[in-house]
């Protein structure tokens, strides 16, 4: 399962944004991995994609394999989309 | 006594003993037996656990302390602690070289520090600091230590982390120096929250400090005297006590009204960026906001924000101060703000493209959605309306004619709103400062914005550190400037402001009072100062200095007479 996101808050996968993402991901049993160009990191670590560096206006491929794909894809998703609920 | 200097993080003067902050002990046992694998995660993971109840108790006692948002800090901390990426690293560490607990989390937070030190964002790297402090904390628990919450004095240290500052009760410390670090940094941020002295970046000059060594810090300066003679403890003591009483002197009087002892009323307004704004203002006792910048409502977004979305903004504005004058301005956009729903072309040089006023007329919907949310608004204060960047007179006309289509438009729907807003615009182009008395026929009001001003005027970018030294508003041809947009302004019996960096700086305000300015809008933070400023002055004295002051031929002449006046008031 794969899911292109293109992160459009402020200020990109700071600190805040980075450990929502974590915690939601470390809430299934999938594995989640983010790529974005040649560096990869571990969605259930908020340090992990604090070290992509990612910012407002780039886009990230995130990759979900495991029984609960679909629902944490839809969630992950979601959390992207309400720019993690910055505004 | 000897002294040093280092980056001015925090204003004010503090008198003290110096107290170093211990590091953690670097010479701890690294390697271990085969056999002690288990043993030594078990030890980290239960140092985890310690460190995750401190994290909490700290974040629970800064969120009571300093404020809600400084102790988020530790929650992120929490998190970092628990993160399956440092378990990993420390875990491997120690499984494939017997590393000890210690020496495991040394290397592993060590790691990540640097790749957080490396990425290309400011912020990104001040996270390596985060990190460090959880390695420091970590290492703490292992070595069996408890955390140190008795600091008093003058605190030295090599860099104040978070868990530092935040184990340390202010009220018992006067100030403090760290080895590392600027203005942006966390330590520097929180002791001008806390309203300590404080100088940073002075690198190992503080090795030879030790405990019990009298010090005076100069968070003006940036400046270090170490054991100073008793006349100069005595002048700094008198120093602390006359800031102290200035202080509760600004914080009793920022409500009084402006008037100068001539009785003159200048306005000291604020400028404000998004709605919430306006608590600030109105507790430092600003006379309205001579500045609503509304880039806010349209920057984050991907479409266009509606005009209902628009109209509920300005209102909340006007209504939070009915009575005082409100200057909205219009959408600033384009240049370095670009817009999503907007896209457009990269320019060469986006200072000098298609932004702010010139935008708006290429987009006249998104344009229209604002004038017709702002006139609906009008309703409720009063609001003004104000155009930047307007470098010619049809800029200017063409602008007032889309807003009396909109305001027709509004009286066909039968819509309720405000026809008769004044209209003014903001001086920021030199071409409009030049043509002022031909603008001033169709205005209500000028606002000068001098950031734009003086990087156009003197084709300096203000950004540009190289150029810095041109980058003044004492400049003479900027002070020329001001003088024949204010002049245009009297001839024509309409009023004149100015929202610009400018505004707030007390050492400009008998110059500006005295070239007839009568509104200036600032940060929150400047209000009470220029107000306080404004009760002591007479506009007939202002205006013969600055008749004397439009004489002078350079910056450094400007600046000196501008001391020289500010020196015969209580500031």
């Amino acid at each position: 399962m794969e899911l292109n996101l293109r992160i459009e808050n402020k200020a990109g996968l700071h600190a805040r944004p980075a450990a929502l993402f974590a915690q939601k991901a470390s809430s299934f049993k999938s594995s989640v991995m983010i790529l974005k160009g040649e560096k990869s990191a571990n969605a259930k670590s908020i340090i992990s994609i604090m070290g992509l560096g990612v910012k407002a206006g780039e886009s990230i491929l995130v990759k979900i394999e495991g029984p609960d794909a679909d629902e944490a894809a839809a969630v992950l998703q979601k959390i992207v989309n309400d720019k993690f609920g910055e505004e | 006594m000897w002294k040093f200097d280092g980056i001015p993080a925090s204003a004010g003067i503090a008198i003290g003993q110096i107290m170093h902050i211990e590091e953690a002990v670097h010479d701890f046992c690294r390697v271990v037996a085969p056999e002690k694998i288990a043993e030594e995660k078990a030890r980290f993971l239960k140092s985890q656990e310690v460190a995750e109840t401190e994290l909490n108790a700290l974040q629970e006692r800064t969120a009571q302390t300093v404020g809600e948002h400084q102790a988020e800090v530790f929650a992120a901390h929490k998190l970092m602690v628990q993160d399956p990426s440092l378990v990993e690293a420390v875990f491997e560490e120690i499984e494939t070289k017997y590393a000890s607990a210690e020496a495991a989390v040394e290397t592993a937070t060590g790691a990540i520090a640097s790749m957080f030190a490396s990425l290309d964002d400011e912020y990104m790297r001040e996270r390596a600091s985060d990190i460090k402090d959880i390695g420091k904390r970590l290492l703490r628990i292992l070595q069996g230590k408890v955390e140190e919450t008795q600091y008093t004095g003058i605190l030295v240290a090599k860099d104040l982390l978070p868990s530092d500052t935040a184990s340390i009760d202010f009220a018992s410390v006067a100030g403090f120096i760290t080895a590392l670090g600027g203005k942006t940094s966390h330590s520097s941020i929180l002791a001008r929250a806390a309203g300590l002295a404080a100088v940073v970046g002075v690198g190992n000059v503080i090795e030879k400090l030790s405990n019990g060594d009298m010090v005076i810090i100069d968070g003006h300066k940036g400046q270090v005297l170490v054991n100073p003679e008793e006349r100069l403890l005595e002048e700094y003591r008198q120093r602390m006590e006359k800031e102290k009483r200035r202080a509760q002197t600004l914080a009793q009087t920022g409500h009084l009204p402006s008037i100068t002892i001539d009785g003159h009323h200048i306005e000291v307004a604020s400028n404000i960026g998004t709605p919430a704004d306006m608590d600030k203002i109105i507790a430092a006792g600003a006379e309205g906001v001579g500045l609503f910048r509304t880039e806010f409502l349209f920057l984050d977004k991907v479409t266009v924000p509606t005009e209902e979305e628009q109209f509920q903004s300005y209102r909340s504005v006007l209504t939070a101060m009915p009575d005082k004058k409100i200057v909205i301005r219009t959408l600033d956009a384009g240049g370095d703000k670009q817009l999503p729903f907007i896209g457009g072309l990269p320019e060469a040089n986006p200072a000098l493209g298609l932004r702010a006023i010139r935008l708006c007329m290429a987009y006249k919907d998104v344009f229209k959605t604002q004038l017709r949310a702002l006139l609906r608004a009008g309703v409720y204060g009063k609001l003004h309306i104000m155009f930047p960047m307007i470098a010619t007179l049809d800029e200017l006309l063409s602008a007032k004619a889309l807003l009396k289509e909109v305001a027709d438009e509004l009286v066909q729907e039968g819509i309720e709103h405000r026809f008769d807003v004044p209209v003014g615009i903001m001086i920021e182009v030199p071409s409009a400062a030049v043509i002022a008395d031909i603008l001033a026929e169709e205005v209500d009001f000028f606002s000068i914005g001098t950031n734009d001003l003086v990087q156009y005027t003197m084709a300096a970018d203000r950004m540009n550190e190289h150029v810095a030294w041109l980058s003044d508003y004492f400049q003479p041809p900027v002070i020329r400037l001001i003088a024949n947009v204010a002049k245009a302004a009297q001839n024509n019996g309409k009023w004149v402001g100015m929202c610009g960096e400018m505004a707030g700086d007390s050492l400009a305000t008998p110059l500006l009072v005295g070239l007839g300015l009568t509104e200036l809008s600032m940060n929150a933070r400047s209000v009470p100062v220029v107000k306080y400023l404004t009760r002591q002055l007479s506009v007939t004295q202002a205006k013969v200095w600055a008749e004397e002051i439009l004489t002078l031929r350079t910056t450094a002449d400007i600046k000196k007479k501008l001391e020289e006046i500010a020196t015969k008031f209580d500031i």
